[in-house]
């Protein structure tokens, strides 16, 4: 019988389902429902009031990860196995995204129009990675150590919390928050110096 | 590329040099170049170094930054920017498909909204294509009702269609008001019908029509905006009712690989399975939209359509819109009105009723009232019908009630008082599973205790989203399968109340029985689950079909049976396996039992908790328990303040 008697509510889960177990179509569905969440958020940051709270911003990025990943009152089973999955979508998706972006901004047609008076919550360049380059970093760091790898898969792209990484990966919070630094500290001087 | 073993003793070490305060690092590493060589030593420094460094790197999501350059992106198109004749004036907002502006047409000296592709979509041929569809597709229709689309244009690398502009509000932000008149919900519902017969008649399904997509001018007109997802009617114009045979096949999709575009919620069930459409998918989504005025709420996602439906949702006062909805919203094809001129005349219908009850008002005699008074009494004695179910032997005796002091409410209770009525209560519920179930301790009302009040506290609830719904809505689904999961649970020879209460519980989170949305049915079955249980998923997906779904659960647990017993305890570990999967609890006994610890009852693995498996942990604390908090409440109501019968007063006979 199968472990997974039924499935966490949701269109999303049938997707994840459905992309998990072969369906390289379904990740054509998903990315629509991840897009949306995309700009959902760019247009909160792009409203004034919003920018520059950082506050705001962890509720509301949170908000876009609860309407993606899903209500964490469902029971379990899925639960963890759904935000592994999740995350990995996430992944992909998110660099697909980069990648497209990179191919528009090579095109270099589009005009750019300066004006003033928006200020956008932007991080540092140093410390806003390349998507692209983190993901081949993390495929690298993948060889080495899976688990850690794993860590930031789910922390970063999947945006789960430590308790939840924690729940996925079947290990203490503790630990999560210790490899979590030892995943940063490996990944920042990989994309820094270049190894 | 260093070597797996080195990168496990460098990561050992950093993580210890992290626990030391920073100026004992220094001879640390002095001891690490010692006794494993420079090269490690080296290798942990620099981790220490990107240690230091690193603060605030990776502290925000990926999505994040994702939005974030996205806004940086979008922020190009700004006041006063122009494009061709159009110089841009503010921002109006996101549609589907793009972010709308509102500029001046200065060769013409009007104003006009912009409508801009996104610039991630504008990569992507296939949606290019569709938006320019979408521009084509608007400007064929010449009609008041629709927004008139003035032309595409393309400057500086950036796609946008110009179209009318329409000062006033959306209807999402009109429902949002509430207040609505009848009147004025059979206007909306008549404008956008009218839209609808010619955009048909023209070969053209909207695909997308929900409050959104609505615009209400001050001066009465109603406009349908949005034809971003319309698709050429070519294969299927209206489709007479006997010709139901189009609903296998996916040919003439435009969208690719099947990808189904629409909103949930307005989604025809057809549009969500992919299936080809014609025009009386729009008629399902117009149907939810007015619902949705009527009813205040958003029909869910998935949410049972049709007679049983409507019914339970539906005034005494609201009872004209009876047809409209049963005739928009029903499941089968067949039985929707199969154009929109059908829809139309039916709106006129009500129009020329409610206007005639007006007039009637004060007259108590008029027929209408008669009429309505005969349909409610009709419909009483069919909702009688579906409780009655006269061939089922009682199965479970109703416990003895007297045994609980029955005053007071739940939440007048004192804590302790509150707890002992749980164990009480749910002592109860598993004798009414089974024989000789294991005593409750206090840990275990409290898990249950838990679930309870949050049920309690949902008891009124207005919103219709999965999880928060009211008790009274949860409870209604369960009781109008009633009769199906009776027969099927006690033709397996398993409590009923069992079949009852997963039911509530499920529909709880499940509330779709007909489920336009990735069907899943009232008891929830994952597709590989339902074709075990010989349960077809296509053409029509057999998890909606109450009869079978409530016999294959019935099955599904009797199989858990054979595993964990029939008896109350053994009862409650086949609930916990039927939601996580047979060998989960398999599993956890397997392993209890190996640390001495006899199982057999499911609070055992509440009573180890703390030696179980994290999710196996959030799992003993939530599906069973839950289950015995929905069972109390639906058989105590009148300690929670609920008008409902209790669900095992359907199980017995009259």
């Amino acid at each position: 019988m199968s472990e997974l008697a039924k499935p966490a509510p949701g269109e999303l889960t049938q997707l994840l389902i459905a992309w998990s177990s072969g369906d390289a179509h379904a990740l054509d569905q998903l990315a629509p429902l991840v897009y949306a969440e995309l700009h959902r958020l760019a247009h909160r940051y792009m409203n004034r009031e919003h920018a520059g709270h950082t506050l705001q911003t962890t509720a509301l990025v949170h908000e876009a990860f609860l309407r993606l990943i899903g209500n964490p009152q469902e029971s379990w089973q899925n639960r963890a196995h759904f935000y592994a999955i999740a995350s990995q979508m996430m992944r992909r998706i998110l660099v697909d995204y980069a990648r497209a972006n990179l191919r528009a901004k090579r095109g270099g047609d589009m005009t750019r129009i300066a004006l003033e008076g928006f200020d956008l919550p932007v991080s540092e360049p140093a410390l806003n990675p390349d998507v692209i380059a983190l993901d081949a970093a993390l495929e690298k760091m993948a060889e080495i150590d899976l688990r850690r790898s794993r860590v930031v898969e789910l922390r970063f792209f999947g945006g789960l919390n430590v308790e939840e990484t924690a729940l996925v990966l079947q290990v203490s919070p503790d630990t999560v928050i210790r490899d979590w630094r030892v995943a940063k500290a490996w990944l920042f001087r990989y994309l820094n110096d270049g190894r | 590329m260093m070597e797996d073993n080195e990168w496990e003793k460098i990561s050992g070490l950093f993580e210890r040099a992290l626990e030391l305060p920073a100026a004992e690092r220094r001879a640390f590493l002095g001891e690490i170049a010692r006794s494993e060589g420079e090269v490690i030593s080296h290798e942990v420094e620099a981790l220490l170094r990107a240690d230091q460094n690193s603060d605030g790197f990776l502290n925000s999501s990926a999505l994040n930054l994702a939005a974030q350059q996205l806004a940086v992106n979008c922020e190009q198109i700004r006041p006063n920017a122009q494009f061709g004749n159009y110089r841009i004036l503010s921002r109006l907002g996101a549609g589907g498909m793009g972010e709308v502006y509102l500029a001046l047409d200065e060769k013409l000296g009007r104003r006009v909204a912009l409508k801009f592709l996104p610039q991630l979509f504008m990569r992507d041929e296939t949606q290019l294509e569709r938006f320019e569809r979408e521009a084509r597709a608007a400007s064929a229709l010449n009609h008041p009702n629709i927004l008139t689309v003035y032309e595409i244009g393309n400057t500086g690398g950036r796609t946008y269609i110009a179209m009318e502009y329409v000062e006033g509000k959306t209807l999402r932000t009109r429902i949002s008001e509430q207040n609505f008149t009848h009147e004025e919900i059979l206007n909306i519902a008549e404008q956008i019908g009218e839209a609808l017969n010619t955009a048909h008649r023209a070969g053209l399904i909207h695909r997308d029509i929900k409050p959104e997509n609505i615009m209400l001018r001050p001066d009465g007109y109603v406009k349908l905006l949005d034809f971003g997802l319309a698709k050429p009617l070519n294969e299927s114009a209206m489709v007479p009712t006997s010709n139901r045979e189009h609903q296998g096949p996916k040919s003439g999709q435009q969208t690719r690989h099947g990808l189904i575009l629409g909103t949930p919620g307005y989604m025809s069930p057809e549009q969500a399975r992919g299936e080809a459409l014609d025009g009386r998918s729009d008629l399902w989504s117009l149907g939810a939209t007015i619902y949705e005025m009527l009813i205040g709420n958003a029909l869910v996602a998935g949410d049972a359509s049709g007679p049983a439906m409507v019914e339970m949702k539906l005034g005494d006062h609201q009872y004209l819109f009876r047809p409209i909805l049963q005739n928009t919203l029903a499941w089968e094809l067949g039985h929707r009105y199969q154009n929109a001129r059908d829809f139309l005349a039916e709106v006129r219908k009500v129009k020329v009723a409610l206007e005639r009850s007006k007039q009637k008002k004060f007259s108590a005699e008029t027929k209408n009232v008669i009429a309505a008074a005969l349909f409610l009494l009709i419909s009483v004695i069919g909702l009688m019908a579906w409780r009655e179910p006269a061939t089922l032997k009682p199965v479970s005796k109703i416990s003895n009630q007297e045994s609980v002091p029955a005053s007071s409410y739940y939440w007048e209770l004192s804590e302790s008082e509150k707890s002992a009525f749980i164990r009480e209560t749910a002592h109860n519920i598993a004798k009414m599973l089974g024989e000789n179930p294991s005593a409750l301790s206090p840990e275990h009302a409290k898990q249950i205790k838990k679930h309870v009040e949050a049920y309690m506290g949902k008891r009124n609830s207005l919103s219709t989203a999965p999880g928060n719904e009211s008790m009274k809505a949860v409870y209604a689904r369960a009781s109008v399968y009633a009769p199906f999961i009776i027969e099927a649970f006690h033709a397996h020879r398993l409590p009923p109340i069992l079949g009852l209460y997963i039911a509530m519980n499920e529909t709880e989170y499940h509330p779709c029985t007909e489920s336009p949305v990735g069907a899943k049915g009232l008891f929830s079955f994952m597709p590989q689950t339902a074709e075990r249980y010989g349960l077809r998923l296509a053409p029509e997906d057999e998890r909606c079909n109450p009869r079978k779904i409530a016999d294959a659960a019935a099955r599904y647990l009797e199989d858990l049976t054979k595993i964990y017993g029939r008896d109350a305890d053994g009862l409650s570990l086949s609930m916990m396996a039927y939601n996580c999967g047979e060998r989960c609890v398999y599993r956890a006994l397997a392993d209890l039992k190996a640390k001495n610890i006899e199982p057999g009852s499911f609070w055992v693995l509440v009573d180890y908790n703390d030696r179980l498996s994290i999710p196996l942990q959030q799992e003993t604390r939530n599906y069973t328990p839950r289950f015995f908090a929905a069972a109390i409440l639906g058989e105590y109501p009148e300690r929670f303040g609920l008008e409902i019968h209790r669900l095992s007063t359907y199980t017995t006979q009259q």
